[in-house]
């Protein structure tokens, strides 16, 4: 350009040179000269963007930024700011240190997303994620008609907040409500059965490999995959008898079920991972409610309570998510009203621990009730002896000076 | 008739002549014309490079002379360049032009506007993108104000007389219109 030259009237060129003219600017000064006048927006709309592949995604947190994103390419990213009163777009090109403020007089934020979705023959969008309550949820109803992928985020918790979420966008292809759910279409290749052993994808820790295929009205399948998370699997079981059988069908694994009966009952839940989680029974029989939380973490947790749930019915409940784990201990201090009820729930148990604290003929009756066949430990210590043996499979551990002579249904005798 | 000859003398048998829209006539080399697709095609179509054809000139109504002059000067500098490849069609980070272009191309902005509608008029691609990719290299980087500035575009905004409320108008005073050239047979591919 000479000094004193007159602008050069790039509005005023025929199509093609235009055309070509705007395929040379990146994307970041494209969307700029868009910006520049209502006409510009028509040109630069013009010169076909449509079969870009590319992605739109809207975060709304404390402010609202809309990135847009070339795949090996760049990524422009616009935030809103000074909504809803004094509405302003910043537009940046990611890693490029550029930036300029567009306040366009009279531009509201459906304004400015329209501008977007416009300019890119778009009316819907790929990803939407929403942090906290939007002022005004009609907004991105009269600009966005859809989104592929909506994550609500779990400051969102509202029920009323989210159905209106998610009749505003109705995501096609993905949602992920707060932490632990996911839901999304997979390709038919990685798709997987309920009969399928569940594997631990490397690259996704956060979740399991398989899942829940959802037949849709329209014929298409979606698939529900799960957090490996042991704490969210447990409380989504509890939700409905269909969450349940859903949890039921990724095939979870137990290493080791220990139930304590004292004061309250508490069963400690052991997984491969390490982790543990701990269900408490308070006023058990009485009041069937029970206090999931972590073995480490006793502020998160969550207090389960079905009325007509029994003690009974809880464990039977995590007995059959963890398809009747291996290994399950009793721990008895006491007696249950119904021992016959609590013996039935529990199919088989690897070990049997009774206090010292019972007599001689609850004892008994907890024996002849349980029947234990591995591993017996009475930690009765009447004479202050202490001594242990093993002998025909059932290996005890035996406190007192002599023992229980127990008669086995074949007629054998174990002591 | 005034004939405008480039460097090398070109004979009867292969070459043609090129009427400008203000009645100057050149005298084009056939080895010239193959960088403009428009004038390649129209020899083409009427056998021109046979020497048995009576060669009309061809007029080129939307040429001025001293763009055609201008024109032929960018053909004869690249008369021995490789076929120009249509693979730079989107924006690149990197690019660099010959001294020799540059200083072509120092032109004031109407001349260059000029030269841009010439080139797409005549099809000839090196030149077509050549400006292209400088006038979008004008605009790299700069703000929406800051474009409006290097376009002269007033501004897209204005109160409404009523109300004084801002609202959206096409402006730019200086914006009569998308300009309509379309006689090129065949534009360069995008």
């Amino acid at each position: 350009m000479m000094v004193g030259d007159s602008p050069f009237p790039l509005l005023r060129l025929p199509s093609l040179p235009f055309r070509r003219v705007a395929r040379y600017m990146d994307i970041y000064d494209r969307f700029t000269l868009s910006l520049v006048s209502k006409r510009t927006k028509y040109l630069v709309k013009w010169i076909n963007q449509k079969n870009m592949e590319m992605n739109i995604e809207i975060n709304v947190k404390e402010k609202i930024s809309v990135g847009i994103h070339v795949p090996h390419y760049h990524q422009l990213c616009c935030s809103i700011k000074g909504y809803p009163e004094n509405t302003k777009l910043e537009v940046s090109k990611w890693g490029s240190g550029k930036w300029f403020t567009c306040d366009k007089p009279g531009y509201r934020l459906e304004d400015f997303l329209n501008h977007v979705l416009e300019i890119y023959h778009r009316s819907y969008v790929d990803y939407f994620f929403i942090d906290i309550l939007s002022p005004d949820m009609h907004v991105f109803q009269k600009t966005i008609k859809s989104c592929s992928s909506l994550s609500v985020s779990n400051e969102v918790t509202d029920d009323d907040y989210i159905w209106n979420i998610l009749k505003t966008f109705k995501p096609t292809r993905a949602l992920s409500l707060g932490r632990g759910i996911e839901h999304q279409i997979v390709p038919e290749t990685q798709r997987r059965h309920l009969e399928d052993t569940p594997l631990y994808d490397v690259s996704r820790n956060d979740f399991i490999d398989g899942g829940w295929d959802v037949r849709r009205k329209d014929g298409t399948v979606a698939t529900c995959t799960f957090d490996d998370d042991a704490y969210f699997q447990l409380a989504l079981s509890y939700v409905s008898n269909r969450t349940k059988s859903l949890v039921i069908s990724i095939d979870l694994k137990c290493t080791e079920v220990m139930i304590q009966i004292e004061e309250a009952i508490i069963v400690r839940i052991d997984f491969p991972s390490y982790d543990n989680l701990i269900c408490t029974f308070e006023d058990c029989p009485e009041n069937g409610e029970s206090k999931v939380h972590r073995l480490r973490d006793t502020r998160e947790g969550f207090t389960f309570h079905k009325p007509e749930y029994r003690l009974e019915d809880s464990l039977s409940h995590i007995f059959e998510i963890y398809h009747q784990p291996n290994i399950v201990t009793v721990s008895i201090g006491r007696l249950l009203p119904d021992m016959e009820g609590f013996r039935r729930c529990i199919k088989s148990f690897s070990g049997l621990y009774i206090s010292r604290d019972l007599t001689d003929i609850e004892t008994w009756n907890i024996l002849k009730t349980f029947k234990p066949e591995k591993r017996l430990c009475l930690d009765h210590i009447p004479f202050g002896n202490d001594k242990g043996m093993s002998f025909k499979g059932l290996e005890c551990t035996i406190h007192v000076d002599g023992g229980y002579d127990i008669r086995r249904k074949d007629g054998t005798v174990a002591t | 008739m005034s004939c405008e000859e480039p460097t090398t003398s070109p004979t009867p048998e292969n070459n043609i002549t090129v009427v400008s829209s203000d009645g100057k006539e050149f005298l084009l080399d056939l080895k010239l014309t193959e960088q403009s697709e428009t004038l390649a095609r129209l020899i083409s179509n009427f056998e021109y490079d046979r020497t048995d054809v009576k060669k009309d000139p061809v007029p080129l109504g939307n040429i001025t002379s001293a763009q055609m002059q201008k024109i032929i000067e960018w053909l004869q500098h690249h008369r021995y360049y490789p076929k120009w490849e249509q693979n730079d069609i989107h924006y690149s980070t990197s690019f660099t032009f010959e001294t020799w272009v540059e200083e072509y191309l120092n032109i004031p902005n109407n001349e260059m506007f000029e030269l841009l509608n010439a080139a797409n008029y005549l099809n000839i691609p090196r030149l077509f993108s050549t400006i292209c990719r400088i006038m979008a290299s004008r605009i790299t980087g700069k703000s929406a104000e800051q474009i409006r500035t290097v376009l002269n575009i007033k501004t897209d905004v204005k109160n409404d007389v009523y109300t004084g409320i801002p609202i959206q108008e096409d402006s730019s005073s200086s914006e009569d219109g998308m300009s309509e050239i379309s006689l090129s047979p065949s534009p360069p591919p995008i």
